[in-house]
């Protein structure tokens, strides 16, 4: 039927997410170094497990160290170990222009794949500093130029791995959440405009359909938490916080129904806190986490905005279909227990 | 300081999900479990269709 194409639509867009969000695969990435020594001025080999490489024997592999931003130490040679196995020797001077110890960014790059990094790889120490002789003895560098590899992958990030997947499915219920609310102090607005009952259901239903996503996002994010952060919750992560208080307010939204017996004032009052919930949620789950000092979510505490680093345009092609096809997917179901509901009062009715 | 950094539920010995082709036995399931929660939720569209033509009819 006509009316009922934009839910075609969300069930399309939500296998797609599905299908691409988990076929589609990583970058190769860096799993693994274990470091021969770690002074500085010898010879130290690394043994490096790689991740989704093809390495093959006779492979040209090149690979450095980036010291800070001028100054790059590449490997004296290169072993292929096995398809993610690769061993590096690198020639360490004596002097380094850097901290006395500190974990330098790895950088492998080759033909077949591109280059690819990890950062805070390998660590040296040095037993005294003297940055200008470290730059005046810095042995010369045959610069390899990185040549980048196309294709639809997504990236490679340490701590998340495989599971930078879950981009695609824990945070749009959150984006769906937030419009689906909005949506429901859209109608209690319009109640007490003009009470008329079913606006009163409509936001009923939406807020029901609110409250389950934020609570599916919850959940979600405890799976995600407990493989990436070691735990289930915490309350030093301000967005968790700041989350559980906004859902509080909505359980409170339903609490505050129940206390009410007569049902004009019960959807008055209602509406004027469902409208009050909206506006607080909002600053709480947007701004707060933005102004403290430090957060493990990416865009709040100091951390760059979601759109920067941690959104590349890989990711982007899945996440955004994912936020429109799951809050479309939501109003579905929103909507379905609206009719419900709606056929309930009316039964109701007819048998007072 | 860490000299190793070490993938935490992974040996080298393990297969991911990806490089044995397991992957799409994981999509294979969720979508059939999608599909099944959509079956459901046509069937109470359908439900709600007949209810609502029924309180029509009565009116």
């Amino acid at each position: 039927m006509k009316k009922h194409w934009w839910k075609a639509l969300s069930v399309l867009i939500v296998l797609y997410t599905i299908i691409a969000g988990l076929i589609i695969p990583l970058k190769p990435g860096i799993l693994k170094i274990k470091q021969s020594g770690l002074n500085t001025g010898q010879i130290i080999t690394a043994e490096v497990n790689t991740y989704n490489t093809r390495y093959e024997n006779g492979d040209k592999l090149d690979a450095y160290l980036k010291i800070n931003d001028k100054v790059k130490l590449y490997s004296s040679s290169s072993k292929i170990l096995g398809k993610e196995k690769v061993e590096l020797t690198f020639d360490v001077p004596a002097y380094l222009p850097q901290v006395k110890s500190f974990d330098y960014t790895l950088i492998l790059v080759d033909p077949k794949h591109g280059p690819f990094v990890r950062p805070s790889a390998i660590t040296l120490k040095q037993d005294k500093v003297d940055i200008e002789q470290a730059l005046a003895t810095w042995p010369k560098q045959n610069e390899i130029p990185l040549k980048f590899i196309d294709g639809i992958k997504f990236p490679f990030r340490t701590i998340l791995y495989e599971s930078i997947r879950n981009t695609f499915y824990h945070v749009p219920m959150w984006f769906a959440m937030v419009f689906i609310l909005f949506a429901a102090m859209w109608y209690s607005i319009r109640y007490l405009v003009k009470p008329v009952f079913r606006f009163d259901i409509a936001a009923r239903s939406l807020t029901s359909i609110g409250v389950i996503l934020g609570i599916l996002g919850c959940l979600t994010g405890s799976v995600w938490a407990k493989g990436t952060w070691g735990t289930w919750w915490t309350f030093q992560e301000i967005k968790l916080n700041v989350s559980a208080i906004a859902l509080l307010i909505y359980f409170a939204y339903f609490i505050l129904r129940s206390a009410i017996q007569d049902e004009e004032q019960k959807a008055r009052v209602a509406s004027v806190y469902n409208i009050f919930a909206f506006v607080a949620m909002v600053p709480l789950l947007f701004v707060v986490p933005r102004m403290v000092a430090s957060s493990l979510h990416p865009g709040n505490g100091g951390n760059p905005g979601f759109g920067g680093e941690d959104l590349d345009n890989t990711l982007r092609m899945v996440f955004y279909p994912a936020i429109i096809g799951w809050t479309l997917f939501s109003f579905w179901l929103a909507e379905l227990l609206y009719r419900y509901q709606l056929l309930q009062e009316k039964m109701d009715e007819e048998f007072d | 300081m860490l000299i190793t950094n070490v993938l935490s539920a992974q040996n080298e010995a393990k297969i991911s999900l990806h490089s044995s082709g397991k992957i799409y036995l994981v999509v294979g399931v969720l979508i059939t479990i999608f599909i099944g929660i959509i079956a459901f939720l046509i069937y109470l569209e359908r439900k709600l269709n007949s209810l609502e033509e029924q309180i029509k009819q009565d009116e």
